[in-house]
């Protein structure tokens, strides 16, 4: 008995069967579909459910003080189950979503195709109406699960890279009213002798650097809030002196390595996205095909 | 640039980070907390939908002025006056300051409404008798019942007492960026004070649901609203938490230059900086090492002299000393000199990494000996140690700051030597003795990323003859390459035979069968000895010579014959033209050839591969000692101010971390008896002088860089252990450069260290001769000043001027010759000491350098305005708003200039001439004269006042802003110059 069955719909079944006896076989063959004739497609799911789900679920969301600052005061702790999200008024909102990574085109999404849309970016916020300056915020997203990709592909492009995940809002805000400038002024005057009064002499005026320079001894600068806890020994607090990146790539050609800053900037980009690149570019300038490719930047002859 | 004056820039509110974004103005009722709706949208590329697609609204809320339970002390860095302070002057204000720019603002529900914003605090000062205490705490806040509501003012115009205060004429947003320090928020009281009156002053929520959350735990629930914590309407008693309070009365002689009259010279006695110090019992087995010792500090009066100590005992201790501690000299893990004893725990030898030596010997002379034989130098260095112990958390926390990210790059640099070292095995044994076609083949996917200058491997290969696909996996399958070690010598391979044409990718084209060639002919009609010579040479009939030329170049043929096939020659002329069969012919040849000629011809092969200089490029950059490195530094940033350039590049990193603040501090905080041993002996309203002991700056230095460097190397800190991590000693932050010095700030700073790096110090160099700082004259003008000035103004400045003759013979200041403090540091709480560059001698005058001598000039710290109200006008109408008066806001009419009484009192002609030094007694005379407000008020408007166009007090309006309001408030402060004859004792 030999047999194949071939599917999903519609299911096809070919068999045969043959019985040899003594001086003749008789053999019987069997052919039969069944089930909707339509071709099976990949089964598509919508992605803008999901992304919007995720983008407003108040876990997505968190508020960081500026680095230089603390709290400065005492918070209650708000009433359990309140589903609106509180935040500290001089925090940076973020917020940041994992469901889909923005800004990079993708032609898979939860083993289905995406339904509504092939690439999604967050353009614009507006905060009660207002537009509101947004910075993106990039967080780790495994492109083989976004994006078709050959085994040999998945073996050689890195596994996690860094895609945009969302925004931060109101990060660099520094806000003030009425700017009122006035000259520093003393009333000088000269102890001539203890024993009698003194004596007026003018109105002082001191140069902008001395004055610079003195204010290092005031108040702002001996703050217990700078000057206690860990901050005491900070000397340039908010630089991170050494610093590990990740591999950015870039396109370069084949012949002669020349780097084409037309398709991906100098700085380089994520593996993925000079791939990204590379396809549209090659979409419109055919005849370049097999004279490109994608390198990481301390390759690309300088 | 450098002629530009300082100024200062007040600002009406600011705010920072997401509460900026809320939008409601301050105008009526305000919510509990400011909400705001987040809405995205996201733009969708191959969708449907329109574009773009805006997300559902997130709605977040912030913390308002009911969620707020306490502050953070720390954040308030002044009040004017200073807590307890007794004789305040009651003109001015009481205010206070924070250390962020929006505090004041920071909880208001609310945008600004034009320049005005509502603080969520408020500064009330209640005087005695308007306000009890609850003697039962409330949680969590501490309360105040307030009775008289009369002393408190008007919120709904509390936007008219905070403000922003940023120094230099940068923008807020690069100030807080830069330097923070220089930006401070402030908010005041507009409480008119009473003179001789005690008052205490509370910050307070300004909205009520501040005021049930600080006395409920928090609770607001029912409360969703902020209004205003009282109004007209409210009945006493009003209770009010407070998250912080100070007290302090109005009095006189509290102003700057009284308190400056008020310092005396003083000459300190030679056991102000050194104490004796018993060293009987050091430690069992140590004897002692006879009389007492001064330990001295690193200040001391300037006859204070050092114990000389000497004789057998001493001796004894150092040889004891020495004994004990050399065990630790001899590394005791180090197998190759294994310690045949067990390892001891013993006291430290201060430096011995920083000095490379480990062990002391008490005959030799040199620092390290001195430093660690010596008790008193030892016990200096001892506080060191003490000091890092002490800090060890704070200096780590920085430490590591200073190399963040140095482990993980380390790490990498790790992985990377492995790497390096394993690629190396396969590069060594597979690549570089394979033949050049086999490396060629090995290396196919990297073809197109290796340059064999000018191009790559890759397009070397294009341009060759050889095919590009003959080194693809699929070509080696077909053609079953042997896949095996490859080995230096062998017949050419399939590639090289290729490329040199041996063999051919396309042979030449075979003729159907039974054709015959041209060129075959040509072979086979090779000349033979029987047969008579044929009409042309044999090479004529290649098919490279079918050409018209060929045909013309064949002599005429007049006897030319076309006859049938066996019919004999009919013979003809032996000269003459061409017979006409033979012009046809050769007409019709030639038209044949010419045909022939314009066929194209064969390209030219394409260039032969040069296998040998491709695979040697391949193999030169396919070298793991130069890929990995590459490849690892392009992504490890360090910056440049870390000096990090090993001979290997995958050298892991090491650092020491560098500490500019002044150690001075810690020390002090420690206790200021180390820093200045007998400081309780120095009189109060002083000015007394002093020196500086180098010694004890580097023992004690020396022994902070030890213990840190044992604190490191606990920490698995990348370092080696033999940095000076701390050499600055003195408090130099306010240190003014001079025009000699250099105008690189880390160049800077590097002058102003107080000892030089350690692991330069020279071994027989004795200690307390490394000074950082080479240009201070001998017996320089150190100052200790203690008095109630330093109290009240802490950071007051002092400087030193040089005194000239005016025209009238009186000492003025000469601008040309400043001299700022080469340091200053303080013990509080109202002791400053300051270093100058300055001889003693000339500081007094009557030198050749300095006939004049010099003035000090004591002037208030700049960054510290304060505000206020004169008390009586000095002139009518006003015409420069520091001359503004209280008398300016009396109520009815006449002259806001209340004259003051000139009697033979002696604290009249004070009265008249410096009223600022009786403030008190001037404002009860003004308050008795004249009906004055209980508050100041936007609402409010001073009469008398008329200041002229064009001056900058022209663009300030009373009641505007509290930005404009702070420029009109504020009090000019003082400066006081008095000569250094009357200062320094003699």
């Amino acid at each position: 008995v030999k047999g194949t069955l071939s599917g999903p719909t519609p299911w096809h079944l070919h068999a045969t069967a043959s019985i040899d006896l003594f001086f003749f076989s008789v053999s019987a063959s069997l052919d039969l579909k069944w089930g909707s004739s339509t071709q099976a497609t990949i089964p598509q799911r919508a992605v803008l459910p999901d992304l919007f789900s995720a983008l407003t679920n108040p876990a997505s969301w968190n508020a960081a003080l500026p680095a230089d600052t603390g709290p400065a005061v005492t918070l209650t702790t708000p009433a359990a189950g309140n589903p609106i999200l509180l935040v500290h008024p001089m925090g940076t909102l973020t917020v940041k979503e994992n469901v889909v990574p923005l800004d990079l085109p993708i032609v898979s999404y939860a083993n289905a195709a995406p339904a509504d849309g092939t690439e999604f970016a967050i353009v614009s916020v507006k905060i009660n109406s207002n537009p509101e300056t947004a910075q993106s915020v990039q967080d780790y997203f495994a492109p083989g699960q976004f994006l078709n990709l050959s085994d040999a592909d998945k073996l050689a492009s890195p596994s996690f890279e860094r895609f945009d995940a969302g925004v931060q809002i109101g990060s660099n805000a520094v806000l003030a009213g009425f700017d009122s400038a006035r000259v520093v002024t003393y009333d000088e005057i000269y102890i001539d002798d203890p024993a009698n009064n003194s004596r007026f002499s003018r109105i002082y005026t001191m140069q902008a650097g001395i004055h610079l320079a003195l204010s290092r001894q005031g108040a702002g600068f001996a703050s217990a809030a700078k000057n206690t806890g860990l901050p005491k020994y900070r000397s340039n607090p908010y630089q991170s002196p050494i610093a590990v990146r990740s591999t950015n790539y870039v396109v370069a050609g084949v012949d002669d390595l020349s780097l084409r800053s037309d398709i991906v900037s100098a700085g380089g980009v994520t593996f993925h996205q000079a791939q990204a690149a590379l396809r549209a570019h090659l979409a419109a300038h055919p005849e370049e095909f097999g004279n490109l490719q994608v390198l990481p930047t301390h390759e690309v002859a300088q | 640039m450098s002629d530009q004056l300082g100024r200062y820039h007040f600002l009406a509110w600011a705010r920072r980070g997401i509460g900026g974004s809320v939008a409601n103005p301050d105008q009526g009722s305000l919510p509990a907390r400011a909400n705001l709706g987040i809405q995205l949208f996201v733009q969708v590329q191959g969708g449907s939908s329109a574009n773009p697609v805006p997300s559902p609204l997130v709605n977040v809320n912030l913390f308002g002025p009911g969620d707020v339970v306490g502050i953070d002390p720390r954040y308030v860095i002044r009040t004017d006056p200073r807590p307890f302070t007794v004789n305040y002057e009651p003109n001015y204000l009481c205010g206070i300051e924070f250390d962020t720019p929006n505090f004041p603002w920071l909880f208001t529900p609310a945008a600004a409404d034009g320049d005005r914003l509502r603080p969520w605090v408020a500064l009330i000062a209640l005087k005695d008798t308007e306000f009890s205490k609850v003697s039962i705490a409330p949680n969590p806040l501490p309360a105040i019942d307030v009775n008289d509501l009369a002393g408190l003012h008007d919120l709904s115009l509390s936007w008219n007492w905070a403000h922003v205060q940023v120094t230099g004429d940068a923008t807020l947003a690069d100030t807080l960026a830069s330097d923070p320090g220089h930006v401070i928020s402030r908010l005041l009281s507009p409480r008119r004070l009473e003179p001789d009156t005690s008052y205490t002053a509370s910050l307070v929520p300004a909205f009520h649901i501040g005021v049930v959350a600080g006395l409920n735990a928090g609770d607001v629930s029912g409360i969703s609203a902020s209004d205003p914590a009282w109004t007209s309407a409210t009945h006493a008693p009003l209770r009010l938490p407070y998250y912080y309070s100070f007290e302090f009365s109005t009095s006189d002689e509290g102003d700057f230059e009284s308190l400056v009259r008020a310092l005396k010279p003083t000459v300190l006695p030679a056991t102000v900086g050194a104490e004796s110090m018993d060293v009987d019992h050091a430690a069992a087995g140590i004897p002692a090492a006879g009389g007492p010792l001064a330990l001295e500090g690193a200040l001391e009066s300037i006859s204070t002299k050092p114990t000389n100590w000497t004789g057998a005992a001493k001796v004894a201790f150092q040889t004891a000393v020495q004994t004990l501690i050399n065990q630790s000299g001899p590394t005791t893990d180090d197998p190759a000199h294994p310690n045949p004893k067990d390892p001891v725990i013993v006291p430290p030898i201060y430096g011995r990494w920083q000095a490379g030596a480990p062990t002391v010997n008490r005959n030799a002379a040199g620092w390290l000996n001195e430093l660690n034989l010596d008790p008193r130098n030892r016990s200096n260095a001892g506080m060191g140690t003490q000091v890092v112990q002490e800090e060890r958390t704070q200096l780590m926390a920085s430490a590591w700051q200073q190399v963040s990210g140095v482990l993980e790059a380390n790490q990498m640099l790790r992985q990377a030597q492995l790497a390096r070292a394993a690629m190396q095995q396969v590069y060594r044994q597979h690549l570089q003795p394979a033949q050049p076609e086999k490396v060629l083949n090995l290396t196919t996917p990297l073809h197109a990323r290796i340059l064999a200058s000018p191009t790559t491997v890759k397009a070397a290969l294009r341009s060759s003859r050889v095919p590009e696909r003959m080194l693809s996996g699929t070509f080696r399958r077909v053609a079953r390459l042997p896949v095996r070690r490859a080995v230096k010598t062998g017949p050419p391979s399939l590639l090289s035979n290729v490329s040199s044409g041996a063999i051919a990718i396309v042979p030449p084209p075979k003729a159907p069968g039974g054709m015959v060639a041209i060129d075959q002919i040509a072979k086979t009609t090779s000349p033979s000895p029987t047969a008579p010579p044929p009409p042309a040479a044999p090479t004529e009939i290649l098919f490279k010579n079918f050409t018209a030329k060929t045909v013309t170049d064949i002599p005429s043929q007049p006897a030319f014959q076309i006859t049938n096939r066996g019919d004999p020659f009919g013979g003809g002329p032996s000269a003459g033209p061409d017979s006409a069969p033979a012009a046809a012919f050769r007409a019709a040849t030639g038209r044949l050839f010419t045909e022939f000629e314009r066929l194209p011809a064969d390209a030219q092969p394409a260039a032969e591969l040069d296998i040998a200089a491709l695979s040697s490029a391949v193999l030169a950059r396919t070298n793991p000692v130069d890929t990995i490195p590459r490849r690892v530094r392009s992504l490890i940033f360090i910056p440049d101010k870390l000096p990090w350039q090993p001979v290997d590049p995958l050298e892991t990193i090491m650092a020491a971390p560098e500490f500019p603040q002044p150690m001075y501090a810690p020390l002090r905080d420690l206790s200021p008896a180390y820093l200045l041993p007998g400081v309780d002996r120095v009189p109060v309203n002083s000015v007394g002088l002093l020196q500086t002991n180098q010694r004890f700056i580097e023992s004690y230095m020396a022994g902070l860089n030890h213990e840190l460097s044992r604190q490191l190397l606990c920490n698995s800190y990348p370092t080696d252990q033999r940095g000076s991590y701390f050499r600055q000693f003195w408090d130099v932050s306010a240190y003014i450069p001079q025009p000699a010095d250099p105008p690189d700030p880390a160049q800077l700073a590097e002058k102003l260290k107080d000892i030089q790096p350690m692991h330069t110090w020279k071994l027989p160099s004795a200690l307390g001769t490394h000074p950082g700082r080479t240009d201070v004259v001998p017996n320089n003008v150190v100052l200790l000043v203690r008095g109630e000035l330093f109290k009240r103004y802490p950071n007051a400045i002092v400087y030193a001027g040089k005194a000239t003759r005016d025209a009238q013979g009186r000492r003025v200041l000469d601008e040309s010759d400043e001299r700022y403090p080469l340091f200053r540091g303080t013990i509080p709480p109202d002791m400053t000491f300051l270093g100058f560059n300055l001889a003693a001698a000339d500081a007094r005058g009557g030198t050749a350098a300095s006939p004049d001598g010099f003035f000090f000039v004591f002037q208030e710290q700049p960054s510290e305005p304060r505000f206020g109200l004169e008390p009586t006008a000095a002139h009518d109408p006003v015409s420069r708003w520091s001359d503004l008066a209280w008398t300016n806001f009396k109520s009815g009419t006449g002259s806001p200039a209340v004259p003051l009484p000139v009697g033979n009192r002696t604290q009249a002609d004070v009265l008249a001439q410096n009223p600022w030094r009786l403030a008190s007694q001037v404002f009860g005379l003004v308050q008795d004269n004249a009906p004055l407000p209980g508050f100041l008020s936007p609402n409010s408007f001073p009469a008398g006042v008329k200041i002229p166009l064009a001056v900058p007090d022209a663009n300030n309006t009373w009641g505007q802003n509290s930005a404009e309001t702070a420029y009109i408030l504020l009090r000019l402060p003082f400066r006081v110059l008095i000569h250094a004859d009357l200062m320094l004792p003699k």
